[in-house]
């Protein structure tokens, strides 16, 4: 019995499609990966091997890298934890030395820079404040501060020299470390009393410490030290300097910016200079201005107004300090070089470059200067600008042409938050077949003379195919050549649809304010705007920003139009932008943006179109009022707002309120009809899980193993809440634990159609619910292992309503299927496919954090799964039950390049039913296409035409060989 | 605490994941790692690398500091099969993403069992009869006899009537076979 159950078992798992790998000559066919690292924050040229060949930069997603000069990519790539653990506080690079120290003061770790691999690490206690410091002094000393201590540690093995403790800790906030000569000083701030200035000397001995008055300490006043040792506090009450000299000054020395000759205003920072003696500062009053400021004992003098800079450096060379300085004009930046001692322009460096508008403000420039052979000096250089964006100058070749630059990153391209693939428009002979069709009024005579002339047309382009094809091989193959070479050129072919509909332009909208739009087949920019003033919604930690389709391609001749919603930085106001996601030109709205002059609550889009096939997105404002962008979508609301509702959950207070829409006076109002309080003292809402809109469900039910039908409860509205909350343990032992509630609730009626809790669980949780499933995972604190959850939802064997789903009418509560399973690796997120009809079975992709896409079949995630299979379930296809979901190295999709920190995976349909074309995002984006019920639709590109024509060949031989054959020797039977 | 690999550039590559990267070790050059300061509980200590599977441990640690190492077991979390301590986890095996291509090679054909199985007596019928005719000429009276028997009842299979059963038939078994490979 037992055995024969186990050869049933294994019989149906080898006829379950577990999965479907990619072979190895695939590699790079339709995926692409694409490698971030994230705003920058701290950038050097590498200066320890090859040095000029390599720039190093840490970031503020916690990653060190390593980048090539050349070209751009990633020498190597150090992804730190992603928690306050592995925020970098300060990275140190000079000759062979690149440290860093990470999570406020507790590791200070020394990397290879060649290599990235580490050679040392140091814990240390770390520091309350959060805030920590490193310097290096000499060639034999890393000093590190944190709040109470400060460490000598020996560069060259981590150990620990001496460590000295810091006087009055409790009160003082120890913010910076500088080192002067032989002596270490440490500063420390008391809010609104004074300045405390440590002294402690190489050997970790305290020489002294005293107090310097300073009442106008407050939470806005930003110090830094500068070389030469001078501190430099600046004050936004009265907009003035404070200068103290750490050596030997006993008082501060204000000046006043006015008195520089300076406009003050809201924005001003300070910028230190590392590279030169001298005690020189840039400070920064507006994005384009600057000043480069000289601290001397006598306070601060203005050494060179900048107005019109928006990024400037000093960098010395051979004893000559040399001031570079970035203007942006439109299409171009101007730079221009001053030598320091004399304020003169070296004008053998001035250079302009082309630079584009969509990067905003140049924020910040790195150069390295270094003496050509000739002796001439020679510089390349990195900006960093507002988009987050990398760019790499070399030196124009000729003089007076402009500088080019050689590459940029896009890292904003690693704060993904929205992502939408649009349909290409179809071409131009396709689109005239359309537009016969789309006009009524024509006779039939003109009818008759279109359809000639486009098929004319039609033949024409097909022979010049054709003649191109004959001509083309070589040409084609030059073209790749000159593609590889320029690396991301982007005169590729012009954006048409495919056969299948499988290439399609992806819309990611980022945290940074950037919107791109990225074609699916190489990954390549086709266009970015760049909105300085849009920020995210966010709440808990959570940004948000809406990305909508309002019309797509298939309403020929309008053209496709999507909308980003977001937020106003200054006021938090809306703000909207909608473009044609094909071109990127903006539509009905102007192209900075437009700022509403309200909040946003809650934002939909409405049910039905416009005759323009539009569909308006409904906002919400504080007042409960109702807007439709755009204006011209007012009337579609008129005729149904009767069918407008909206649900508002609110993390803060724990409600979950359901409103629907009512006239009022010429306006629309939403009015609450139900609310669900989920006691926020207990726990908090995580996570509000609704379907895809207009999600295409293929069949309305599940045939079971005895031919009856079971029905799925297919609700459009229904919504997963998911909330967590602690519970106190009320046994002997005690403690505390975690809890997670899930609830399906009816977002129209407010009706709770399920709930369902789990003890001893903690998030996060990701949730996946489409169709008439939900699954989610957690973390099991009892067997401390990850668990997956599945819950199906079916109305039972009679349907309700076969037309149509109505919340108001809804069955009787439906039939809910659980079961869980233990998912053996840690996941991050994970989504499910789509494909265009439904029709194909579904894939669950888990985003694993060792680096993988997983791809498994939605068939092992099922609550019908029988512990002990029968002949019945046998019948009805369902595996076997197995707690742990099985993993294999052919079902991760994404093959070996690895993907870090991933924060979303979006899903899309392909033309082709079989096929749903997947984008992962985080700090690495990654493109594929997965087949989840193998290509059905299509003939395998490895299809064996000539083996197949072979047979066929080869049969239809032997069958008049035989024939012939079998003649004979009839005949010859005969003749017996 | 060591790991082990073949080639030197994995080394870059590798990441060592304490509890799916709440916690990370970063290798030193000699394939060394160590992961600081971290509180008492139970971890998984896993490693990521995009080329090998690598073996995985659960590492213990007692609110004394106490360390124990161990097998992981998700199904029953009291399993106490120990692992020695620093760990030295090992690479599995060479992880495979890729199916093999099926190519269509003659002697892939010819090993078939199917056709094993058709050819074989083929060739007995043919071969051994000849065999024996060589061997005795009275035996190989007897065996004419016998074949004319068999020729009159035509129960040798027409040579026709062969091919033209073979070849659908290697037709139909090459789908089978390849839903068997995946």
């Amino acid at each position: 019995m037992m055995t024969g159950n186990i050869l049933l078992l294994l019989g149906v798992l080898q006829t379950l499609p577990i999965s479907q790998a990619l072979y190895e000559d695939q590699i790079g066919k339709f995926d692409w990966h694409q490698q971030y690292v994230g705003k920058i924050t701290d950038m050097f040229w590498d200066q320890s091997f090859n040095a000029g060949k390599r720039v190093l930069v840490s970031s503020e997603r916690h990653v060190l890298a390593s980048v090539h000069s050349h070209n751009g990519s990633l020498a190597w790539r150090k992804v730190l934890e992603d928690g306050p653990r592995g925020r970098i506080d300060k990275t140190l690079h000079s000759g062979n030395l690149l440290v860093t120290l990470t999570g406020g003061g507790r590791f200070v770790r020394k990397w290879n820079a060649g290599s990235g691999l580490a050679d040392w690490e140091v814990s240390l206690p770390g520091s309350k404040s959060g805030r920590a410091d490193l310097v290096q002094c000499g060639r034999d000393l890393l000093a590190v501060m944190i709040q109470d201590a400060v460490y000598g540690l020996d560069p060259r093995s981590g150990r620990q020299k001496w460590s000295v403790a810091l006087p009055q800790s409790n009160q003082v906030v120890y913010t910076h470390l500088f080192t002067s000569g032989t002596n270490l000083f440490v500063i420390g701030q008391s809010l609104g009393q004074q300045v405390t200035r440590v002294t402690v000397d190489m050997e970790g001995v305290v020489r002294s410490t005293e107090s310097v008055k300073a009442p106008w300490l407050s939470e806005s006043t930003q110090c830094e030290v500068t070389n030469g040792g001078v501190l430099i506090c600046y004050r936004s009450e009265d907009q003035s300097l404070q200068t103290l000299t750490l050596t030997d000054g006993q008082v501060f020395k204000s000046t006043s910016l006015q008195i520089l000759g300076l406009e003050p205003s809201e924005e001003v920072s300070m910028e230190t200079v590392r590279k030169v003696e001298e005690p020189l500062i840039f400070l920064r009053t507006a994005k384009n201005h600057m000043a480069l400021l000289e601290l001397t004992n006598d306070g601060v003098k203005l050494k060179k107004d900048l107005p019109s800079i928006c990024a400037a450096q000093v960098v010395s060379l051979d004893d000559k300090s040399m001031l570079f300085t970035l203007e942006r004009i439109p299409g171009e930046l101007k730079m221009k070089v001053y030598d320091l001692e004399t304020g003169s322009e070296m004008a053998d460096l001035y250079q302009t470059i082309t630079y584009l508008p969509q990067h905003g403000y140049p924020q910040r420039i790195e150069v390295l200067m270094f003496k050509k052979r000739d002796l001439r000096l020679g510089c390349r250089f990195a900006i960093l600008s507002e988009d987050y964006s990398m760019q790499m100058v070399l030196k124009a070749e000729r003089d007076g042409s402009p500088g080019k630059i050689a590459w940029r990153r896009e890292e904003a391209l690693a704060y993904v938050l929205s992502v939408e693939m649009i349909d290409l428009p179809v071409s131009e002979n396709q689109a005239k077949y359309e537009d016969e069709f789309g006009s009524h009024k024509d006779d039939i005579a003109t009818m008759f003379m279109k359809r000639f002339k486009t098929q004319i047309s039609q033949l024409k382009t097909y022979i010049q195919q054709q003649l191109q094809k004959l001509q083309g091989h070589r040409h084609h193959h030059h073209d790749t050549e000159a593609m590889a070479e320029s690396g991301s050129d982007d005169d590729d072919e012009d954006l048409t649809r495919d056969e299948f509909n499988l290439n399609k332009l992806i819309v990611l909208v980022t945290g940074a304010g950037k919107v791109f739009g990225v074609r699916s087949t190489n990954g390549h920019i086709e266009w970015e705007h760049f909105f300085p003033e849009l920020a995210p919604f966010d709440g808990n930690n959570q940004q948000k920003l809406l990305l909508f389709v309002q019309r797509t391609t298939a309403h020929f001749p309008n053209p496709p139009q999507c909308t980003v919603v977001g937020k106003h930085k200054g006021t938090g106001n809306g703000f909207l932008f909608s473009f044609n996601p094909i071109s990127g030109e903006p539509v009905d709205t102007p192209p900075t943006g437009q700022v509403l002059n309200y909040r946003i609550t809650q934002t939909s889009m409405l049910g039905e179109l416009d005759d323009h096939f539009l569909r308006g997105i409904l906002l919400m404002d504080p007042d409960n009022q109702i807007h439709v962008f755009p204006g011209k979508c007012l009337s579609v609301l008129k005729k149904t707002f009767g069918s407008q509702y909206m649900f508002v959950a609110d993390r803060e207070t724990g409600f979950i309120k359901g409103y629907r829409t009512v006239p009022n006076q010429g306006k629309f109002l939403m009015e609450n009809v139900w609310t669900v309080n989920l006691q926020k003292k207990q726990q908090t809402i995580t996570q509000v899980v609704g379907k895809r809109p207009l999600e295409q469900v293929h069949s309305q039910g599940r045939v079971l193993g005895d031919r009856s039908v079971l029905y799925r409860y297919l609700n459009p509205n229904l919504v997963v809440v998911v909330t967590e909350g602690e519970f106190i343990e009320q046994s002997q032992r005690g403690g505390v634990f975690n809890t997670i509630n899930l609830y399906l609730l009816d977002s129209v009626t407010g009706h709770m159609v399920f709930h369902c809790s789990h003890k001893r669980a903690k998030g996060p949780i990701t949730v996946v619910h489409s169709e008439n499933w939900v699954v989610y995972n957690y973390f099991n604190q009892k067997s401390r292992r990850l668990e997956m959850a599945v819950l199906e939802l079916y109305e039972g064997k009679e349907q309700s309503n076969s037309t149509a789903f109505s919340s108001f009418s809804s069955p009787r509560q439906p039939l809910v299927l659980r079961q869980s399973y233990i998912m053996p690796l840690f996941i991050s997120t994970m989504a499910t496919t789509v494909t265009e009809k439904g029709i194909t079975s579904k894939q669950i992709i888990f985003a694993l954090k060792l680096g993988g896409l997983l791809a498994l079949p939605k068939a092992l995630l099922d609550p019908r799964r029988p512990l002990v299979p029968t002949q019945e379930t046998m019948e009805e296809g369902t595996i076997p039950y197995i707690p742990e979901l099985p993993v294999n190295a052919e079902a991760i999709i994404n093959y070996n390049q690895s993907l870090y920190n991933v924060q979303g995976i979006h899903t899309s349909p392909a033309g082709l039913e079989s096929t749903s074309l997947v984008l992962s995002y985080g700090l690495d984006l990654y493109f594929t296409r997965v087949q989840p019920s193998k290509m059905f639709d299509v003939l395998k590109e490895d299809f064996d035409y000539f083996f197949i024509s072979a047979v066929l060949l080869g049969m239809f031989v032997v069958t008049i060989a035989t024939q012939k054959l079998s003649a004979r020797r009839a005949l010859s039977r005969a003749w017996k | 605490t060591l790991t082990d690999a073949r080639n030197s550039d994995w080394l870059g590559v590798t990441r060592v994941l304490v509890d799916g990267g709440d916690y990370i070790g970063y290798l030193r050059s000699d394939g060394s790692f160590v992961v600081n300061e971290l509180p008492s509980g139970s971890y998984v200590v896993e490693i990521s690398n995009p080329n090998y599977i690598f073996e995985s441990a659960r590492v213990d640690i007692s609110r004394k500091g106490m360390v124990r190492a161990r097998r992981v077991n998700y199904l029953q979390f009291s399993d106490k099969t120990s692992m020695s301590y620093p760990l030295d986890l090992k690479d599995r095996q060479k992880a495979k993403y890729f199916q093999t291509r099926e190519q269509w090679r003659i002697t892939d054909f010819l090993m078939n069992p199917m056709v094993l199985t058709m050819v074989l007596p083929l060739l007995l019928i043919m071969v051994l009869p000849k065999l024996m005719n060589a061997a005795d000429p009275e035996a190989q009276k007897e065996m004419q006899s016998q074949m004319k028997a068999f020729n009159d009842k035509s129960t040798v299979p027409d040579i026709s009537e062969m091919l033209a059963s073979w070849f659908p038939s290697t037709d139909t078994k090459k789908p089978k076979h390849k839903a068997k490979k995946k």
